[in-house]
């Protein structure tokens, strides 16, 4: 089974391949990055996020980490995305080669142990998850959710996932929907509204999520429209699952929520939108009270 | 507009009807619009009545309302059903979502007759966005759930 987005960012030579995932999926096009300006462009433009963003902030400390810092990169990172902890990433390599490990090795390292771990999770998680498993989910792991399904079958598991449009960038139709069904995973799609219905009806009997940041109490911060779902799978005693990595003892109102431009809001609409009033949170917060574990990459 | 700029807004859900419209310009607050998806009733109607009755107001997608209510900038839910049952209110695809949001966060509901929405819907499910498809195949169609009206029972309204 395969996706592109289980590895959406890669290095060729002196240069970045990035998979344009606001073109998916009517292409699978990948925008050449040659320098740290264009790598920051790509990010802001949203070309790329989730594990995308990860590499694509390790490999631009490979290439051009010379006349700037690690963590002077880490900030440009986060002046364009705000929410993700890119500081973070920044201390990871500079603790590790200051160990006399060169960058290049310590990326090499992280990619493939991040892939394996994710994998290692997506088996713990399988051995939780009920039979049948009726997931639904919101926005898009990168491929985790077929390694999920992977496991699930491995040990005689039934699985349908329920998918969540996940507007306004809809990555959930576009990128998990379209990458489910590449690899003939049962599913369907649904607006995102019709969670609710979905689980008093009994359609779904967990929830299993990304996370883009995760504290050691167990909050998390992830894609808009999180919250809500946690807190209706709470409401009908169905279990709720966010895949985490990273937790920080932090409290988590003190993350910078990103607010997108407002014309995003419209994003994928035909019109004239500008006298509009429009707001775009592009994450929001889910206490763990609503959570029922957190799933971290290796425990 | 910022998430900060948002105080004590209503929230409308449904095709705002004449009375809605008199009760938001006797409040005179910031009513927030969410897309009603998949028919995406609040951009294609509530958004433009809105906007000619001088109503002030802001557009959100509908998954933001958890946030909106998380960050308790609404004080009030005025939803607008399709139809009263003895079980409860028939609303459109995504009430029930939006009404159990509404109680989780103890915000009055207000129960109003819908409006009569005067546009060509150009989706009806989220197979399409606009009119525009976002599914590829054929058989991938055959995936989408149906985004049919929805029965609130009377429980989650009290």
């Amino acid at each position: 089974m395969v996706s592109p987005l289980i590895s959406p960012v890669r290095l060729k030579n002196d240069k970045i391949l990035v998979l344009d995932e606001t073109k998916i999926p009517f292409c699978e096009e990948y925008i050449e990055v040659s320098n740290l300006e264009e790598a920051l462009l790509v990010l802001e433009e949203m070309k790329t996020r989730s594990l995308g963003q990860v590499l694509l902030f390790f490999y631009s400390c490979q290439l051009w980490a010379e006349s700037i810092s690690f963590q002077e990169i880490a900030q440009e990172f986060k002046q364009r995305r705000p929410t993700f902890d890119f500081l973070m990433l920044g201390e990871i390599l500079r603790a590790e080669t200051s160990k006399c490990i060169d960058v290049k090795e310590v990326v090499s390292r992280f990619v493939y142990g991040f892939d394996q771990a994710r994998r290692g999770r997506a088996r713990r998680l399988a051995g939780i998850l009920p039979n049948p498993a009726n997931i639904l989910t919101i926005c898009n792991v990168n491929g985790e959710l077929i390694y999920l399904y992977e496991e699930l079958k491995n040990i005689g598991k039934e699985v349908f996932f329920v998918v969540c449009e996940t507007r306004p960038y809809l990555q959930g139709t576009r990128l998990t929907f379209w990458e489910l069904r590449k690899n003939n995973i049962p599913c369907g799609l649904i607006c995102d509204n019709q969670a609710a219905s979905l689980m008093k009806e009994g359609k779904v009997n967990c929830v299993v999520t990304g996370a883009d940041r995760a504290t050691t109490k167990g909050d998390i911060a992830n894609k808009i429209g999180t919250y809500s779902l946690a807190r209706l799978a709470k409401y009908f005693n169905i279990p709720f699952y966010p895949l985490t990595q990273y937790p920080r003892d932090i409290d988590i109102e003190s993350i910078d929520i990103e607010e997108r431009q407002p014309e995003e809001a419209f994003m994928y609409l035909n019109g004239d939108f500008a006298d509009t009033e429009a707001v775009y949170p592009s994450f929001d917060i889910t206490k763990s009270e609503f959570i029922t574990k957190c799933l971290g990459l290796y425990g | 507009m910022k998430i900060k700029d948002i105080a004590k807004a209503i929230l409308i859900w449904g095709a705002v009807s004449e009375d809605g419209i008199n009760r938001l310009k006797e409040d005179k607050a910031l009513a927030i619009v969410p897309e009603n998806r998949p028919y995406l009733i609040g951009l294609k109607y509530n958004a433009c009545l809105l906007k000619r009755e001088n109503i002030n107001f802001v557009y959100c997608t509908d998954n933001m309302l958890g946030f909106l209510f998380y960050k308790a900038k609404i004080r009030k839910t005025l939803f607008f059903y399709k139809e009263r049952k003895e079980k409860g209110v028939v609303g459109i695809c995504g009430s029930l979502y939006m009404l159990l949001l509404s109680k989780l966060h103890n915000i009055p509901i207000e129960v109003i007759s819908q409006g009569e929405v005067n546009f060509r819907f150009l989706d009806k499910d989220v197979s399409s966005l606009g009119g525009k498809s976002f599914i590829l195949g054929e058989t991938d169609k055959s995936c989408i759930i149906g985004a049919d009206d929805e029965l609130v029972n009377w429980e989650v309204l009290q």
